[in-house]
């Protein structure tokens, strides 16, 4: 469990987290979104303790994580920022994290092994690809075999395998009572891993809801158009005083519309006589979800 | 070619299970001042840039001892038969001063080398973003900075003993005669003296490099400290002001060659004693804020 109650964090002017208080419960994976500059990373340092907040206070399993005992016991963190000494091979960065909970060696072995990581355990790790420091990361986050995982970006850099593998591997945790929180700007994968999502924007809270709520509570929904006379249907509806509705072309005979029904757009082009070729309306993704909901939450737009 | 490694990816998915213990246990026992100790030993000891530097400034120590050796004996051994030479004066206090100018001349630049090895000690992590991982297991982190300190401070202690003593050996290896004088309380007292030097000089580099956080910046420090300050103050004597003199007298490069000279009377300025305090105050002023710092700030 991890309880935020209104966490805020200041770098001087700038505020990256303002007043947020959430809930993270254990026996499911949780799905931290957001644009770039969100809070998504700041948020996790305030849980770790690497950050001061600025007020408010978040804890895990009840306590501040520097009042635990055994840190490493209640969490265990993937962080973006790779934090592992390039000139170190991957054995001895676990042993030296190992060591200061007198973690036994036999535990670091396993780690590796189940990341798959025991062919390269001597080598340093400033010559790692992406996916192999991300599997430190992981290893090292599994060490003190943690009640609470958090993990910025875990499949980033993973290849397909490792993808599934990092999915299976979370919710196998979850599954055992744990509490995970990741984060992930691949909304798709999002939807496939957690249970539950909570979407920052500009450092607060958007939404807080299971997935499949989430994705149902999307007001707009699209429909997918194509038509010989695409050109002239576009104009007809968005002539019509309507209010929020889209069209984005989709190549030369044919658009996506948000905002409006399918039997809106074939009854428009019926009483035009026009020819349709598709009508199609599409169900809400997690990313058209996402993207209504961060829509001018977006720190760094581009313009 | 970015990996020729298979990483077994395919089998990999069937492992999850591996872990199928209850939540928690492995992490049980918490954490340990023996244990934080334990990690910072495995850091510095993994690293083999801190293995070549500490090799090379053995090295490289006992090398100078051995050249000032061969050049000093010879003139002992002409003034032992009456013809020239005479550096150190004659009698056991010449054999004394012999024993420690061989085995800590190469300390005042070897210094560096320690103010280098104090730098690194803490820059590391925050050049490599390690310091994220280290704080996030061990988030209490007065703890993590004492440990660096006490395992800096043994490391330090270790090299700069091998290093002195194996210049008394090559001073009595190059001049047999000066063994008699190995245990006087000058001889000693120099020793440890330029051992302490060294240590403190790890620290105030340590401290430096935790309120700095970045490398480049804790060696300009260090290096002015130890190397530039005395020059310009050697150029500001020249005015004649007094405080001048008295200043310049109590910088580390001063406070080192003070200490290496072990307990004689002095006409002037600091002695032994004094000289050590102030060492240990230079490395406070800068240790003490660090540690403060280091428990406040935010971690990056």
């Amino acid at each position: 469990m991890i309880e935020a109650r209104g966490l805020t964090k200041q770098y001087g002017s700038k505020t990256a987290v303002d007043d947020v208080s959430f809930s993270i419960k254990p026996g499911q994976v949780t799905g931290f979104l957001g644009p770039n500059g969100a809070g998504k990373s700041t948020s996790m340092r305030l849980m770790l303790g690497l950050d001061r907040p600025t007020s408010g206070t978040v804890t895990v399993n009840g306590a501040r994580y520097a009042d635990t005992a055994a840190p490493l016991g209640e969490v265990g963190a993937l962080l973006d920022a790779k934090g592992v000494h390039p000139g170190r091979s991957a054995r001895s960065h676990l042993r030296a994290l190992a060591a200061t909970h007198g973690i036994p060696d036999r535990r670091v072995s396993e780690v590796l092994e189940q990341t798959g990581l025991s062919a390269v355990a001597n080598r340093r790790v400033g010559g790692f690809s992406l996916g192999m420091g991300q599997r430190l990361g992981i290893a090292a986050a599994l060490l003190g075999d943690p009640r609470i995982l958090i993990l910025d970006e875990p499949v980033n850099g993973l290849d397909p395998d490792g993808v599934l593998w990092v999915r299976q591997l979370l919710r196998h945790l979850a599954s055992e009572g744990r509490t995970v929180l990741l984060s992930s700007h691949l909304m798709s994968e999002m939807a496939q891993t957690a249970d539950h999502v909570i979407v920052l924007g500009r450092g607060r809270v958007v939404a807080d809801a299971p997935i499949g709520e989430f994705i149902g509570g999307a007001r707009t929904s699209s429909v997918v158009v194509r038509s010989p006379q695409a050109t002239k249907l576009a104009s007809l509806l968005m002539s019509a005083e309507r209010d929020g509705v889209t069209l984005e072309p989709l190549g030369d005979e044919g658009f996506t519309a948000r905002g409006l029904a399918a039997s809106d757009i074939g009854a428009v082009a019926a009483a035009y006589d026009i020819v349709l070729h598709e009508l199609s309306p599409q169900q809400a993704s997690l990313e058209d979800a996402y993207l209504e909901l961060t829509r001018g939450e977006v720190e760094y737009a581009t313009s | 070619m970015t990996s020729t490694i298979v990483i077994d990816a395919g089998s990999a998915p069937a492992q999850p299970p591996t872990q199928s213990r209850a939540a928690g246990g492995v992490a049980r026992r918490g954490v340990t001042f023996g244990g934080i100790l334990r990690s910072e030993r495995i850091k510095l000891t993994s690293l083999r840039s801190i293995k070549l530097t500490l090799l090379i400034t053995v090295i490289v120590g006992i090398g100078l001892s051995a050249a000032i050796g061969l050049l000093f004996s010879n003139d002992m051994r002409a003034a032992a038969e009456g013809s020239g030479g005479q550096i150190f004066g004659g009698g056991d206090e010449g054999l004394q001063y012999y024993l420690l100018t061989v085995s800590t001349f190469a300390a005042p630049f070897l210094a560096l080398i320690f103010g280098v090895l104090g730098v690194f000690a803490i820059s590391s992590e925050y050049s490599s973003g390690m310091i994220l991982s280290t704080l996030a297991a061990v988030p209490k982190r007065t703890p993590v900075f004492a440990g660096k300190a006490v395992v800096l401070g043994i490391v330090s202690a270790l090299t700069a003993l091998v290093l002195v003593a194996g210049g008394l050996v090559v001073a009595v290896l190059c001049y047999p005669e000066s063994a008699a004088q190995l245990g006087t309380s000058m001889v000693i007292s120099g020793a440890l003296g330029t051992v302490a030097y060294l240590v403190l000089i790890s620290f105030f580099a340590f401290g430096v490099s935790v309120l700095l956080r970045s490398t480049a910046g804790g060696i300009a420090v260090v290096a002015g400290v130890t190397f530039v300050l005395p020059i310009a103050f050697q150029m500001l004597s020249m005015t004649g002001w007094e405080w001048v003199t008295t200043v310049s007298e109590y910088l580390p490069a001063q406070l080192g060659t003070i200490l290496a000279q072990g307990t004689i009377e002095v006409a002037s300025g600091p002695n032994f004693t004094v000289a050590a305090l102030a060492m240990v105050v230079w490395a406070a002023v800068v240790m003490l804020p660090a540690a403060v710092v280091f428990k406040r700030r935010d971690a990056r």
